[in-house]
Order: structure tokens, then sequence, then C-alpha cells
């Protein structure tokens, strides 16, 4: 039977859940720009039996599945992209379509070479091709340089990328901890929102696969590795470097230190890439080219013979070690300051006008040259694989988030009209109420 | 499709962010002032330009080169041809002294102006280019090819320099090669002079015919040096004409052209202005949207 008290009941239950929703449309509208927020929903139901409603815990309506494609392909494109400016540099360094660098100074030499070819006995022809030797040391050291720094500033910015990762990692393992104690409802939701931030920033910097857990808390790996879990999170660190690869490393509390089982991708393996594959075997590969070329350029100079007869002269001071030999060329003392010892013939009958030297002198300078092509060759095929898939992945960016904007973000419109049922809700609800004051009151005449 | 905030921003900012770099990548030719400057930009253009940078610089190589070479023939060519017109002012001056109506008196006379004639061939013979090299001793070039008896002095070798791809000259000129293999252009000089001091008519005869026999070798070397300047000045056509093609080719890969980039540049633009515009519209709908104006 329906009673007075019943109908108070059924409309003060009303004006609550009017209000409850009123004040969630204005939470969402707060939220509008929020990283990481997403859109909350009050699940209203009526009452067993009764005329009276109730709602249930606010919930976010987030997309695990979208969200974890979407984490997944940012730390895609954060690979690539991460790689491109580092090889851009390179490609500068190694750049072969300006005159500049070691590609201009190596066609100088080979210029310098035959003019003295023309004129082997000329002082200033030879002095000619000892400036231009000079310059190519100078290009070779230069250009391993640029490399070497380029290879130095990925390092650095390896270990700041760990650190901002382990930051984050911590943070996330604490927020798992709160969420799994946190109220279900606007205390669980505003913890999902900071956790779901930080996960899509972390996203960027190392490729992440994050997996829910039925208590609300997520697990994160990477590269084959658990990154958090529960309410802890592994320390990150990067091993190597100056000089040698780098090795992504995982130390969780109170384990040994174990490698990632392959590439972590995002910023951080973006970066480990181009330091592995690219930066640090464009530098083997320019001293490997410095080193053969002054070798054999020295073979070939110590057979010919200088304008006084005399053979066995070096025409570069060959380092001892390949590592490093493009950064410490110089010319021999046997020719440094003696360009009429520079060895242009191979007859000492036939001096001084014999050039015959000079044909495979310039041999090794244009191998040289092929082999510093190749180099530049291979840092740009790196460079536009990168740019490529830097630019497929931000395409799939864009969609996957626009899609996750839609399915989770939060509408201006519907909040607007929320907030209207909520108010009409409210106003039917008092309406009630007073419809019932005015029967009290009216039953109360009638008594009195 | 919910239509939400978040997305339009994002919308907006991912149509800004396309328009501006397309605005930017249209006028990057224009930025740089070459249509391609690193490899990464067009690998196959710049795998093609790296090709024709190649030929431009051996082209420059050959091109120093045939300079040089040219010259030095061309000097050697200018010698050979007063040695020759020397022979020829020998060869009449014995002509007129083998007459029998020539007193030993003229013939002394005749063989002193001989003896400058040897003098001034001998100078010619033993000729030092502009770096001061001699021209005619093959490639012996620090020493005098000829001694004041006619005798050669310089060696046979040879030095070859490319002058085009896989082409390559003899830059040196030995001496018996365009003055006779026993210094026949000036053996017959010196001989004459002999001869017209001792006024030995036969001798003088002899000297008549030999003259003439070295005036055929100088002559042939000098053709034979001609016909060098002449593959030279061939090369010469031939590396302009390439040299051509090359800059053609090169500055239609490299260059900016100007007509293609102002109309990308200024769709760029007008796609640019319009992603901006539409998204200001937008932005103020919403944002009259939620202020329920």
């Amino acid at each position: 039977m329906t009673t007075i008290q019943s109908i108070l009941s059924a409309a003060r239950s009303g004006m609550n859940v009017s209000q409850t929703l009123a004040a969630l449309a204005s939470r969402n509208l707060a939220n509008v720009n929020t990283p990481g927020y997403a859109r909350e929903v009050l699940p209203i139901m009526s009452e067993i039996g009764g005329l009276a409603v109730r709602a249930g815990h606010p919930y976010a309506t987030r997309e695990a599945l979208l969200e974890r494609a979407l984490a997944s392909t940012v730390g895609r494109f954060a690979y690539h992209d991460a790689q491109v400016g580092h090889l851009q540099l390179a490609e500068q360094a190694t750049n072969d379509l300006d005159d500049a660098g070691l590609g201009g100074a190596l066609d100088a030499f080979r210029f310098a070479l035959s003019t003295a070819s023309a004129n082997p006995s000329g002082r200033s022809e030879r002095e000619g091709v000892l400036a231009a030797a000079r310059a190519v040391a100078g290009a070779f050291s230069t250009t391993r340089s640029q490399l070497e720094q380029g290879r130095d500033a990925t390092e650095q910015q390896t270990h700041a990328v760990a650190s901002r990762i382990n930051q984050l990692t911590t943070q996330i393992a604490q927020l798992n901890a709160r969420i799994r104690a946190a109220r279900p409802g606007e205390e669980a939701n505003t913890l999902n929102s900071q956790r779901a931030a930080l996960v899509e920033t972390l996203s960027g910097l190392v490729e992440v696969d994050v997996l829910p857990r039925s208590d609300g808390t997520i697990q994160i790996s990477t590269g084959g590795r658990t990154l958090v879990e529960l309410d802890s999170a592994a320390h990150l660190t990067v091993e190597g470097g100056a000089g040698s690869a780098l090795q992504v490393t995982f130390v969780r509390p109170g384990h040994a230190p174990i490698p990632a089982s392959g590439n972590v991708g995002g910023e951080l393996g973006g970066l480990v890439t181009v330091h592995n594959d690219t930066l640090m075997p464009a530098l083997a590969a320019l001293d490997q080219a410095a080193h053969g070329f002054m070798q054999s350029f020295n073979a070939s100079h110590a057979s010919g013979v200088g304008l006084d007869g005399q053979s066995g002269r070096s025409f570069w001071s060959l380092p001892e070690y390949v590592a490093g030999a493009a950064a410490d060329m110089q010319l021999s003392t046997d020719v440094s300051g003696s360009p009429m010892d520079i060895a242009l013939a191979r007859d000492a009958s036939a001096l001084p006008g014999d050039n015959s030297n000079v044909a495979i002198l310039d041999k090794h300078l244009a191998d040289a040259r092929a082999a510093f092509r190749t180099i530049g060759n291979g840092i740009t095929d790196k460079l536009v694989q990168a740019q490529g898939g830097a630019a497929l992945e931000r395409g799939s960016v864009e969609q996957l988030a626009n899609m996750l904007a839609s399915a989770t973000g939060v509408s201006i419109d519907e909040e607007m009209i929320s907030l209207s049922q909520a108010q009409t809700a409210l106003e039917a609800s008092s309406t009630v109420v007073r419809e019932v004051q005015t029967m009290i009151d009216t039953v109360l005449s009638l008594v009195t | 499709m919910r239509v939400t905030q978040q997305l339009l921003q994002n919308l907006v900012r991912q149509n800004t962010d396309r328009a501006a770099r397309a605005a930017v990548e249209a006028s990057r030719p224009i930025d740089e002032g070459v249509g391609i400057s690193r490899a990464s930009q067009d690998p196959i253009k710049a795998t093609r330009l790296m090709g024709l940078r190649d030929i431009g610089q051996e082209l420059d190589r050959f091109d120093r080169n045939r300079y040089l070479v040219k010259t030095d023939l061309g000097q050697a060519e200018e010698v050979l041809g007063s040695v020759h017109d020397l022979l020829v002012d020998a060869h009449d001056v014995a002509l007129a002294m083998a007459s029998d109506t020539v007193n030993a008196g003229d013939r002394d006379n005749a063989a002193r102006q001989i003896r400058a004639m040897v003098t001034q061939a001998l100078g010619l013979a033993n000729r030092k280019d502009a770096s001061g090299k001699h021209v005619f001793g093959g490639t012996a070039e620090d020493r005098a090819p000829y001694a004041a008896d006619g005798a050669y002095q310089g060696n046979t070798s040879a030095r070859m320099v490319e002058v085009g791809a896989g082409l390559r000259v003899e830059a040196t000129i030995v001496g018996p090669d365009v003055f006779g293999p026993s210094g026949e252009a000036l053996g017959a000089m010196i001989a004459l002079a002999t001869a017209l001091e001792g006024n030995d008519l036969a001798g003088i005869q002899r000297a008549t015919t030999d003259l003439a026999e070295a005036r055929r070798y100088v002559a042939d070397g000098r053709t034979e040096i001609g016909g060098r300047l002449a593959t030279l000045a061939d090369l010469d056509d031939l590396a302009l004409s390439l040299r051509t093609h090359v800059e053609i080719e090169r500055a239609t890969i490299e260059g900016v052209d100007i007509a293609a980039v102002a109309p990308a540049m200024a769709s760029a633009q007008s796609a640019l202005e319009a992603v901006i515009a539409s998204s200001k519209s937008l932005m103020q709908l919403v944002g009259r949207g939620f202020l329920g104006s």
C-alpha cells in the first residue's frame, strides 16, 4: 500500500539521484580537458517493489582494448620518431649532396692529385696535394666527431628517458595500490584517470602492454619483461655506452638484473636502436674506411718514388688501432713539409716527369669515396625507414586517439542535456514533495 | 560516432599540424634554395644527383688536365713552327750557297748566319715552359734536352695524363720524335754551318738534302702534336656538351622550380588558413554551446 511516507521517500530518492546526476555532469564538464579522464556515467535503477530510484556507483566509460591498442601504437610511433632527429643529424654529418664535408674533401684531394699528374715536378702542385690531404684528415676527424657527438647524445638521452620511465612506473605502482584499496565510484575513477594519464605518457617512452586485472590494478610489461605488477615496479637501467652497445636491463627488488629480451620500443627503444644499429656501426665503418684507406694508400705510396728517386716512404702516419683512426689521421713525417718526396712516380729513371703512381693512388681515393658514400647511404636508408614508420604510426595514433576520444571523452552537449534532465527530475521530485505537503496540510486542516 | 570535446580538440590539432607540416614542406625548397638538399628527401633523385656530381667532378679534373696539357703542347707546336721556319731559312741559304758562283767570303758570312740560326734552334729545342720544365726532353724535364753539339740528353719516357674518362694522352714530347732520331734538325744546320765555313760545296749540297729531310721530321712532329691538340679540342667540345647535359639535369633535380613551388605554397597556405578558420569557428561554436548562449 502506498503511504505518504513511501511517496516522500520516492521523492527524496529522486532528488538525491538528480543531485548526483547534476554533480556528475558538472564533474565531467570540469574534466573535459583532463588527460586520461574518461566520461563518468551514473547507473540509475528503481528500488525493488517501490517507486523510489537509487543511483549506483558512477563508473568511467573506459575502453580497455582501445587504450591498450593506443598505448602500443604510441610506443611504435615514438620508437620511429625518436630516431628521426638523431638520424637527421647523422645524415647531415655524412651528407654527400653538398660540396662540403668529407665527400668534398676527398673530391678535392682527387683533383689535386690529378693536377699533380699533369705536372708531377711542380712544387705548387705537390703542395696542393699535401694541403688537400690535410683537408681530408680534417674532414674525417670532423665527420667522426659529429657522429660521436650524436652517439653520446643518444646515450645521455637514454639515461634521462630511463629515469623518467622509472618515475612513472613507480607512480603507477603506487596508484595500483591505492586503486585496489579505493572505494568504488569517484575515488577509484579519479585514481584510474590519473593512472591512465601516466600510462599514456609512459607508452611514448617505452612500448608497453597493459593488462587490466580484476582487482582494478594493471600489469605493464615491455620487451618481454614485467615493468609493473601490483604495487611493485621494476627499475629499468641502461647499461653500456661509451663506445659499447647499449642494453636495457630490468632490476626487480630481490631479483638479479635481467636484460630485456627484445627491443623495448618507444622513445627508449628508438634511441637504443639508433645508437646500436646506426651510429656505432657508422663510426666503426668510418674508422675502418679511414684506416683501410691510409694503409692501402701508404702501401702504394711506399712502392712509388719521390722526386729524389727514393721509395719506401709513408704518406700517412698510420694509427696503431682501427678504432678512432678517423680522428687520428695525419700526414707522415716522410712527406709532411716535404712535398717533393710525395711518390707520384714509379719509375726512378723517368724522373722528374713520371706520374705513373698517381692513377694507383687515385684508386684508393676512389675506394675511400665509395666507402664514405656507403656509410651515408646506410644512414639515409635508416632515416627514410624511420620517417616512413613515424608517418605510418602517426596516422594510426591519430585514428585510435580519435576513436578513444569518441568513445570515452566528454561531450558538452550530452552533459548539458544530462544537467537539464537532472534539473527537470529535481523539479519533479520537488513538486511531489510540495503536493504531499499540500495533502498533509489539507488533512490536518480537516482534522482540526 | 559520439562527437566529444576531446575528439574535436584532437581533430583541430591533427588538422592544424597536418596543414602546418604541408605548408612548411611546400616552402622548404624556397627556404633552402635547392629542390633537394639531403638524400632522405628523395633517395632516388639523390642517387642520380650524386652520380651527376661525380661526373661533374670528373669533368672538372679532366678539364684542368686538358688545359695544362694543351698549354704545354701548344707551346711545343709554336716552338716547332719556329724551328721549321729556321730550317726553311737554312735550306734557302744552303740552296743559295750551293751555287758555283758564290765565293768563299759569301759562304763564310752565310756560315755565321747559320751559326746564329743553330744557336736559335738550340734555344728553341731547349725551351722551358712557364713552370720551368724543358719541353722536348721526355720526362727528363729538369735538364736541357740538347747539348751544344745537338746530342740528345733527355729520355724517351712519356707521361700519360688522363684527359677523359679512360682516355690518356701523352703530355710529354721526346726530342728525337720531332727533331729527328739523331737530332737531324740541329745536325743538318750544324753540318751546313761547318760546310759553309769549310767552303765545302759537296757538304753544302748534302746539308741541303739533310735540311729538307729535317724539315719533314719537324713537320711530322708538328703534325703529330697538332693531332694531339685536335684530339684535346674535340674532347673539349665533348666535355662541354656533356657538362651542359649534366648541368641541365642537375638544375632540373636540384633547382627550385618557382613555377611549381609557388602554386604549391599558395595551396598549402590556403589550406592552413582554412583549417585555422574552421577550427576557430568550431571552437567558438563549442564555447557558445558550453555557455548556453
